[in-house]
């Protein structure tokens, strides 16, 4: 069971590899349908290589939410993912621990 | 028989007097007793025959090789050939008291009868015959078959394209013993025993030197050899001359010989292995920072003298190609020394290519000659210690193993199999397997000592288990639903490297990471490797790391 250990900030998290991918898929297939400009490198990201690095997923990635703007609309995409997202769903709670990590609130 | 070690070509450790590798009739030491023409031995003979073996019951095959040529017409080949297979017998024990896994070497078997033929043919075939009735028939057959073409293979390879011609037997005997002796090399133990070491594979290389002026008589040395060493020497020699010899053993022949080491160095390079070549040959010789760099490494590993001296020979070759616009440099490799220089060329080129040196261009790290020298110093440590480790021995982790850093080459996925890639890629909230992660930790498998079994569901940050041992998985690049190769460009090289060092910054779960680098060219890997290894001089803990290639 691979692991990937993701950081933002001065915070990480350690996260098995399909649960990420189960979590980033989920916020794609979100986004794409209601795209939001400050998460644009989103699709570029989901079509690169880095989701196939076994161990080492999001390379990076925290580096594209560096700005305010993006990690507020990275939280709220999150949020409506979640909202959608089917009862019982396993994907809500790897979606909670992304934003435990970004928002800083671990007990999200 | 597994080969020995590079150089070793094979120990034996007894009492005082020293150990002796047997010797025709009627000359020199008596371990020779039985060998054809020497008739029965002494009684003081056998005395001293057996006080010496008694001595040697460590090299129980080695001993039973001595004793079956003084056997006695009677011999049991029943019992000869339950000796022989008990000596090449194993047994491991295994965790959890699964029974012990039992390993048969039939290399070995087949040593043991081939040798045991020269002298005494007729019980060898017996035994021959018994033995196959107790292991596989059609891999002793086969392995009985290797060992001859060995040797049939040896003497085309010494000849060449001579005319064999007539050799004085007394001549060939002589040289055979000389051969020994002067690649004996012999020190005492603590114990005050004495230990004797034939280097087999420089033994060899100097039959190779002595073929390219008297094929014939090289020939002929070769057989009297094969009489006088013990049946693993023999095997080993064989193979050697067959050509047969390892990578390890000819880079082993281009430090014992360095001036054709060299020379193999700088015509690997010229042949191709970097851009370096190119100004090379076209007589830029060693001017930009670069060259110096690889000039520095190569004077630290053969010494300025012998580079000195590689370069004039090789200026007289270059002499008589043509360097035109369109010149392709293709210099032939004339011996194993050359051989192994050539190897220790290219592994010094890819770490150096690995750290930017030569991709860099004219990056300077040196500014002056001790510096310089410090660098090719270093370059050469790093080559050889690379060159060093990749060997196909298991590898052991556990709290009681040393931090290091390993290369091991994995099996191919498609050689693995997909019951294991399966069970190891497994996710239960999934309901199917990630296959990357399948392959990448049955590959892993391959090359650790030890079962590996999967963590439970709260053993975050530990992807597998190897024995006791809890272990990171880094990579493979491959697509994980579909274990398809994917395009792998240097960003996800530059995240795979970034993975690792976070692992041994945040994760502490785990001592060991095993690095996948299927499907990487060998520059994505040198870059990989140099990446993760210039990211842990940074880090005040590290771990142990494993690449797979």
């Amino acid at each position: 069971m691979a692991h990937s250990i993701l950081e933002y900030g001065d915070r990480h998290i350690t996260m098995r590899d399909m649960e990420l991918t189960a979590a980033l898929e989920a916020l794609h297939a979100a986004h794409v349908g209601d795209p939001a400009p400050e998460l644009a490198f989103l699709p570029a990201f989901m079509s690169s290589g880095m989701l196939h690095i076994t161990g080492g997923i999001d390379p990076e990635f925290g580096t594209h939410l560096s700005s305010p703007e993006a990690q507020a609309a990275f939280l709220d995409l999150i949020d409506r993912t979640q909202a959608t997202a089917a009862a019982g769903d396993p994907v809500v709670g790897h979606l909670a621990k992304l934003r435990g990590l970004i928002s800083g609130d671990t007990a999200a | 028989m597994e080969p020995d070690t590079v150089g070793g070509g094979g120990e034996t450790e007894t009492a005082e007097p020293p150990a002796e590798v047997r010797t025709p009739d009627g000359d020199g030491p008596p371990a020779g007793a039985g060998h054809p023409g020497a008739g029965s031995p002494s009684a003081a003979e056998q005395a001293a025959s057996e006080e010496r073996l008694a001595a040697e019951g460590a090299m129980a095959r080695d001993a039973f090789a001595q004793t079956q040529t003084g056997a006695e017409p009677e011999a049991d080949p029943e019992a000869i050939a339950a000796d022989i297979i008990s000596a090449n017998t194993t047994s491991r024990n295994q965790r959890g008291g699964r029974p012990p896994v039992v390993t048969v070497n039939v290399e070995g078997i087949a040593t043991d009868i081939v040798h045991m033929s020269r002298t005494q043919p007729e019980l060898a075939g017996a035994v021959y015959t018994a033995a196959a009735g107790q292991v596989d028939a059609e891999q002793l057959e086969a392995a009985v078959n290797t060992q001859l073409q060995n040797e049939h293979l040896a003497d085309a390879s010494l000849l060449g394209d001579a005319t064999p011609e007539p050799v004085d037997a007394d001549v060939a005997r002589a040289e055979a013993e000389r051969l020994i002796e002067a690649h004996t090399s012999t020190s005492s133990t603590r114990r005050g025993t004495t230990r004797s070491v034939l280097d087999v594979n420089s033994m060899s290389y100097a039959v190779e030197q002595l073929a390219e002026t008297d094929p014939s008589l090289a020939v002929a040395v070769r057989g009297e050899l094969t009489g006088m060493v013990n049946a693993d020497q023999a095997a080993d020699m064989n193979r050697i001359l067959s050509g047969g010899a390892t990578w390890q053993e000819n880079v082993e022949i281009a430090f014992e010989n360095p001036v054709d080491g060299a020379i193999g160095a700088l015509k690997g390079i010229a042949n191709g292995f970097s851009a370096v070549g190119e100004l090379f040959v076209r007589g830029s010789v060693m001017q930009s920072s670069a060259e110096q760099h690889q000039a520095a490494g190569w004077a630290a590993l053969f010494g300025n003298d012998e580079m000195a001296a590689a370069h004039t020979e090789l200026a007289e070759e270059m002499h008589d190609l043509a360097m035109t616009e369109d010149f392709v440099p293709e210099f032939g490799l004339d011996n194993r020394a050359q051989e192994g220089g050539e190897t220790i060329g290219f592994v010094i080129d890819v770490a150096m290519a690995g750290k930017g040196i030569i991709t860099g261009g004219a990056k300077v790290l040196a500014r002056n000659a001790d510096e310089l020298a410090e660098a090719g110093a270093r370059l050469s440590d790093e080559a050889l210690a690379v060159a060093d480790d990749l060997g196909d021995d298991l590898l052991r982790l556990g709290d009681d193993v040393p931090v290091g850093t390993h290369r091991r080459t994995a099996p191919d996925p498609a050689d693995l199999d997909q019951a294991d890639v399966d069970r190891f890629g497994w996710n239960h909230e999934q309901a199917r397997p990630d296959l990357a992660e399948g392959v990448g930790t049955a590959r892993a498998d391959a090359v650790l000592d030890g079962e590996i079994r999967l963590p439970d569901d709260g053993d975050l940050g530990i992807d597998f288990y190897v024995g006791d041992a809890p272990v990171s998985l880094k990579g493979p690049l491959l697509n994980s639903a579909t274990g398809n190769p994917i395009p792998i460009n240097d960003a996800m090289v530059d995240g795979l490297a970034n993975s690792v060092l976070k692992d041994m910054r945040l994760n502490t779960a785990t001592d060991t990471i095993v690095v996948d680098t299927l499907g990487m060219t060998p520059l994505q890997r040198e870059r990989l490797i140099s990446t993760i290894e210039t990211g842990m001089e940074a880090l005040d803990e590290v771990k142990t790391v494993i690449y797979l290639e």
